[in-house]
């Protein structure tokens, strides 16, 4: 199955960065060496398995847009999955910015009506005053340009995990049967007596499913709080921290030819274990009962491999 | 801005048994004097360390205006001054033998006159007062220069200096200087205050003679003693440090010193019970019947001999010491990254071949609770003659 | 249309593009001004002056990474552009800094010759930037619109240009046609000046070429002439191809009386041709000799040159020494024009017999058809009647006519 994925937006806003980041496995201080996108540039990226990302990374010149929205109308617009649309919250341009945004938007509901829309409101990490003021006003001015089409806006920062957050949230919505699995991994967690058990795509290391039910792709933006205190108010950020943390250790590991393959902790508070689930998935398992022992949660999870991967099996068919 | 690093800001659970009780605050501490030019990264280099700041948000430090000394607890306890660029020996308001090292900070694009002039200026004063003070140089910045530059224009700072001194006088050519390229956004900043760092603690051969018996019975081919906050290590054993093998290790403590408090749970409470000992440690005699039955296995890998005599500790005694394992593959015979927290401050960092891990799991970690006993012992020694002191 | 160089292609425009941040690919200057269409200006009102619009090409003049640092050529409908896309990395907004220089000319046009005028042009840019920034500093890039004025205004009109650009770098180009490579040079080719060599010589002349120039006169042939001139054989053929590849020489055999030739079919119209008539007369004549006959008499004397026939036989058969006629130049100028052709012999030697009559040993080898007598006479420094000697040794045989083993193939 192949969903294409279009990156829109204002040259300079970091779609190539975002996509280095999370898909590349760069980090963040080699982002300022990749150059300008000429016109589109495309790849495709096997997440789960038989789900396909096709990355539309499109670059966000005059010129390249103009041809987008005449020219290329048809070819860039139809069959579209999700479009993300990328702003940067310090455009000095925001007019220009928006009315390309509505101009796509139009594109969009021509050729592919029935397409996601993403908004993402990035470098949020350069604003120096109330981040969350901020955000509320472009978010507030974005909802306005949309003219009824339904948008989930994030802010973002490749500095930190909210792009994790928002990249989990989009690529949860390709996902065919993300409930079914969260539903499982209830089950699983609680013959670990664990807390909670997440579930990431093995090389993204985006956030697929977790056991409890916070998670789901209606919340916007980090600076939304999800806590609702079932899961004993533990940080909000948790997930997408975690999928920063790894990839960044990933990389460390790259750099001395290893690769990184699992971790377990017995720390203050909780017990952790992260290892593979199934070919193209990772596991986290955390337990705060100081009983169980890591060696119980392995022996766990290499039980429950042969039912995820089935699990997976199934949801790829559709 | 910060001047006192408190022990409630640690990272980890902050009651801990073993915390120093508020009289140590009032121990001596090793004073380190920090000098450069405006701008040279002084403070940057202070915060990144001490206080977990990203590399990239040290542009909007301020100026420091006035002479800040900074506590750290590390392995011993610390304080570091940090001056702003003005200061001169006598508006130090403190003689400089008060000080164990100073280390001078140039920006490395510095290549003139002043800098060199002012770090000259203050050796030969320090070395009048004290000589035996250590002198360490930090050309700074390095991530501003392309790679050829970069060591074109450190190796051309460090000549000038020693010509410099050399010109005032010829016995100056000996002075033990020691250069360091480093920059905040790599591991070179650690490593090299790593190396400052451990100079001034005065049981570093007996933490190093540890890690080399802790290697030897334990097949690791490096180990590392970190503090475990700031990621400097303050001993490692005798095998040379490969730069590659340090940074991951670096890398590895930070992941999980922000693990940590990720999955915190407020409900949950505490649950690790650290005080009641519901069974005795591995004691001298209980060890003898497992050493024993591990050289029958003929295994390449052998317990620690305990600690002679027993200890007579100050603090009581943890049962729980948090500790992590990370896989690494393909690396063969794949590599096992473990950590143990031996102290409060201190954490053991092992690269141990997988399938000793996997195997032998049980004499690895009895290994670590000697190691974990000689370690605590030797930092009371230390603390108690501190504190006499 | 220009006077002199009017087989070059005439530049119909030059432009420079840059990648811009914000824009994209973008046209910063052209001359002449408003040729190409910027994509802006889509509307097609004035379509009649424009010769087409920047962004149908402009994927070509800045092209994605892989195409940098390559000759370009793309074309539109009526049109060819050549450029040489160059990306540079350094401390510029976006990292890189992508620039074009491109020629448009019309579409049929040959661009060989603007190939390295185009790869020069961006090599100089290239370092004018890595040196100073030229091209992407906001003082220094209008200079850029200058250097296009001139480039279009000189290439077109003379051919040739020097833009001085800054203290250490100047554009210095001149247009040469271009040619073919020369076929490969061989020592016993004999080279014939087409003009009056010595009369170009020039003082910065390379002074092998000079030497050999010196040495050329229609009967050396290349091997001799490394002798005469005293050079290295290598550096010899060198300078004869490079004469070869200027067009200002050609080559012939060598003269030997004993050689054969055949009129080829071209005589059927170079017979007719008036500069073939008038030409041949003074040239063939020995100095200081009466009027040479008419050119139906030479033409006759042509034409009694046949297969299997030498040329010492159709001197004596046609009394031709009586004319006054200077017979290697009677040769030489039918295979100039291109009627008269060398029959050259390859000797073939069937299996050898074990004679022990002198000759060199290496010489066997040769004798398998490919190699004619020329080559294998000036290889071992001997004539046809000594070559023919030793053929006769060799193949056992008792005379020219039979030499048992060994047959000479005329071709």
């Amino acid at each position: 199955m192949k969903k294409k994925v279009l990156l829109m937006g204002a040259s300079g806003s970091g779609k190539t960065s975002m996509r280095s980041i999370i898909f590349s496995n760069n980090p963040a201080s080699l982002t300022a060496r990749l150059g300008a996108t000429i016109d589109v540039e495309q790849n495709h990226v096997r997440f789960l398995g038989d789900l396909i990302l096709n990355l539309w990374d499109c670059g966000g010149q005059d010129a390249f847009m103009d041809n987008y929205l005449t020219t290329q109308r048809a070819t860039i617009f139809q069959k579209v999955g999700v479009m993300i649309y990328v702003f940067d919250v310090e455009s000095r341009e925001m007019n220009k910015d928006l009315e390309y945004y509505r101009d796509c938007l139009e594109g969009l509901r021509q050729f592919s009506p029935e397409a996601a829309v993403f908004l993402l409101v990035h470098k949020i990490d350069l604003v120096r005053q109330s981040k969350r003021e901020t955000f509320d006003k472009k978010r507030q001015e974005l909802i306005e340009n949309s003219a009824g089409t339904a948008i989930e806006v994030f802010g973002t920062s490749i500095y930190d995990e909210s792009l994790y957050k928002a990249w989990s949230n989009i690529v949860h919505t390709l996902i065919p049967n993300a409930n079914v699995l969260a539903k499982h991994l209830s089950t699983f967690a609680q013959a670990c007596s664990a807390t909670e058990v997440v579930l990431f795509e093995r090389t993204t290391f985006l956030v697929i499913a977790t056991s409890s039910s916070t998670f789901s792709g209606t919340q916007s933006g980090l600076l939304v709080d999800t806590d609702d205190g079932s899961q004993g108010s533990m940080e909000p950020t948790r997930y997408e921290r975690t999928s920063e943390l790894i990839k960044s250790f990933k990389h460390s590991c790259a750099r001395v030819r290893g690769e990184f393959h699992s971790l377990e902790m017995e720390l203050w508070d909780f017990t952790a274990v992260l290892d593979e689930m199934t070919r193209n998935t990772y596991v986290l398992v955390v337990v705060h009962d100081p009983t169980i022992e890591t060696a119980a949660v392995k022996l766990n999870i290499r039980m429950a491999r042969k039912k995820f991967e089935e699990l997976q099996g199934n949801s790829l068919v559709s | 801005m910060a001047t006192l690093v408190s022990p409630s800001n640690n990272n980890h659970r902050p009651k801990t048994s073993n915390d120093r009780p508020l009289g140590q605050q009032n121990a001596p501490r090793t004073k380190i004097l920090l000098l450069g030019l405006r701008r040279a990264g002084k403070s940057s280099i202070l915060e990144v360390l001490f206080n977990d700041l990203p590399p990239k948000q040290t542009f909007y430090l301020e100026t420091t205006m006035r002479i800040t000394p900074r506590q750290v607890d590390s392995v011993i306890p610390l304080e570091i001054w940090d001056t702003p660029a003005n200061v001169t020996i006598e508006t130090l308001g403190v003689p400089l033998s008060d000080f164990a090292t100073i280390i001078f900070v140039i920006d490395i694009r510095d290549l003139y006159n002043q800098p060199i002039s002012k770090l000259v200026d203050f050796i030969i004063a320090a070395l009048k007062e004290s000589p035996n003070i250590a002198i360490e140089v930090f050309v700074h910045k390095a991530e501003k220069l392309q790679e050829d530059d970069k060591i074109e224009n450190y190796r051309q700072i460090n000549e000038r200096v020693l010509d410099r001194l050399i010109d005032i006088n010829p016995d100056y050519e000996h002075l033990p200087i020691n250069f360091y390229l480093t920059s905040v956004y790599d591991h070179t900043l650690h490593e090299s205050f790593s190396k400052v760092l451990q100079k001034l603690i005065d049981s570093l051969p007996y933490l190093e003679e540890l890690l080399n018996v802790f290697c030897a019975n334990s097949q690791s081919p490096k180990a590392f003693l970190f503090d475990a906050r700031s990621r400097l290590y303050v001993a490692t054993d005798a095998s040379p440090v490969d730069s590659a093998t340090h940074n991951l290790c670096c890398d590895y403590l930070r992941m999980l010193n922000s693990f940590g408090p990720l999955y915190r749970s407020i409900t949950s409470g505490p649950v690790r019970q650290r005080t009641t000992p519901q069974t005795p440690p591995p004691t001298a005699s209980s060890s003898s019947s497992v050493a024993s039955s591990s050289s029958l296995s003929k295994s390449p890998m052998t317990p620690m001999t305990p600690v002679p005599h027993p200890p007579s500790r100050k603090h009581p005694k943890e049962l729980f010491y948090p500790s992590a394992a990370t896989t690494l593959h393909p690396a063969t015979p794949g590599t096992t990254l473990t950590y143990h927290l031996i102290t409060r401050n201190l954490a053991l960092l092992a690269v141990v071949p997988t399938n000793v891990y996997e195997n032998r799991r049980g004499l690895l970690e009895y290994n670590i609770v000697f190691f974990r006993e000689g370690i605590q012992e030797i930092c009371d020694v230390e603390e108690e003659a501190r504190e006499g002191g | 249309m220009p006077e002199g160089d009017s087989f070059l292609p005439r530049i119909q425009s030059v432009f420079y593009a840059v990648f811009d941040e914000t824009i994209g690919p973008k046209i910063v200057y052209q001359v002449p001004e408003g040729l190409i269409a910027s994509q802006t200006l889509t509307s097609n009102g004035n379509g009649s002056r424009t010769l087409f619009n920047f962004s149908e090409i402009s994927m070509y003049v800045i092209p994605p990474s892989p195409l940098c640092g390559r000759l370009v050529i793309c074309s539109t409908k009526r049109h060819r552009v050549i450029g040489f896309p160059v990306e540079l990395t350094g401390k510029y907004k976006r990292y890189y800094f992508r620039y074009n220089l491109c020629f448009v000319f019309e579409r049929n046009a040959d661009l060989s010759c603007y190939e390295p005028i185009v790869r020069k042009i961006s090599r100089v840019f290239k370092s004018c930037e890595e040196e100073s920034g030229f091209l992407s500093s906001a003082e220094t890039s209008p200079q850029v619109h200058s250097v296009l004025e001139q480039l279009y205004e000189d290439l077109n009109s003379y051919s040739e240009t020097s833009i001085p650009i800054d203290q250490f770098n100047s554009i210095e180009l001149k247009i040469f046609p271009f040619y073919p490579n020369p076929p490969e040079v061989k020592d016993w080719m004999v080279p014939l000046a087409l003009i009056n060599l010595p009369k170009r010589f020039e003082e910065n002349w390379d002074l092998t070429m000079i030497k050999v120039c010196r040495c050329i006169d229609g009967v050396n042939h290349v091997g001799r002439i490394a002798q005469l001139a005293n050079c290295d054989i290598r550096l010899t053929r060198q300078a004869i191809a490079h004469l070869l590849y200027y067009q200002v020489i050609m080559t012939i055999d060598i003269f030997q009386y004993s050689n054969m030739y055949t009129l080829c079919k071209s005589i059927q119209w170079l017979a007719d041709e008036q500069h073939v008539k008038d030409e041949c007369g003074p040239y063939v004549v020995k100095p200081g000799s009466k009027t040479p006959p008419d050119w139906p008499d030479l033409l006759h004397l042509y034409s009694r040159f046949k297969i299997g026939k030498t040329v010492f036989e159709w001197m004596r058969e046609y009394d031709v020494e009586q004319l006054g006629i200077d017979i290697r130049r009677f040769i030489t100028f039918g295979v100039i024009k291109g009627f008269l052709r060398r029959v050259h012999r390859y000797p073939y030697k069937h299996s050898c017999f074990a004679n022990v009559t002198p000759y060199p040993p290496q010489l066997i080898p040769f004798l398998d058809g490919d190699h004619h007598t020329d080559e294998i006479g000036v290889r071992f420094g001997c004539g046809w009647p000594q070559l023919q000697e030793w053929l006769i040794a060799i193949g056992g045989g008792e005379s020219p006519e039979k030499m048992g083993n060994v047959v000479v193939i005329c071709r």
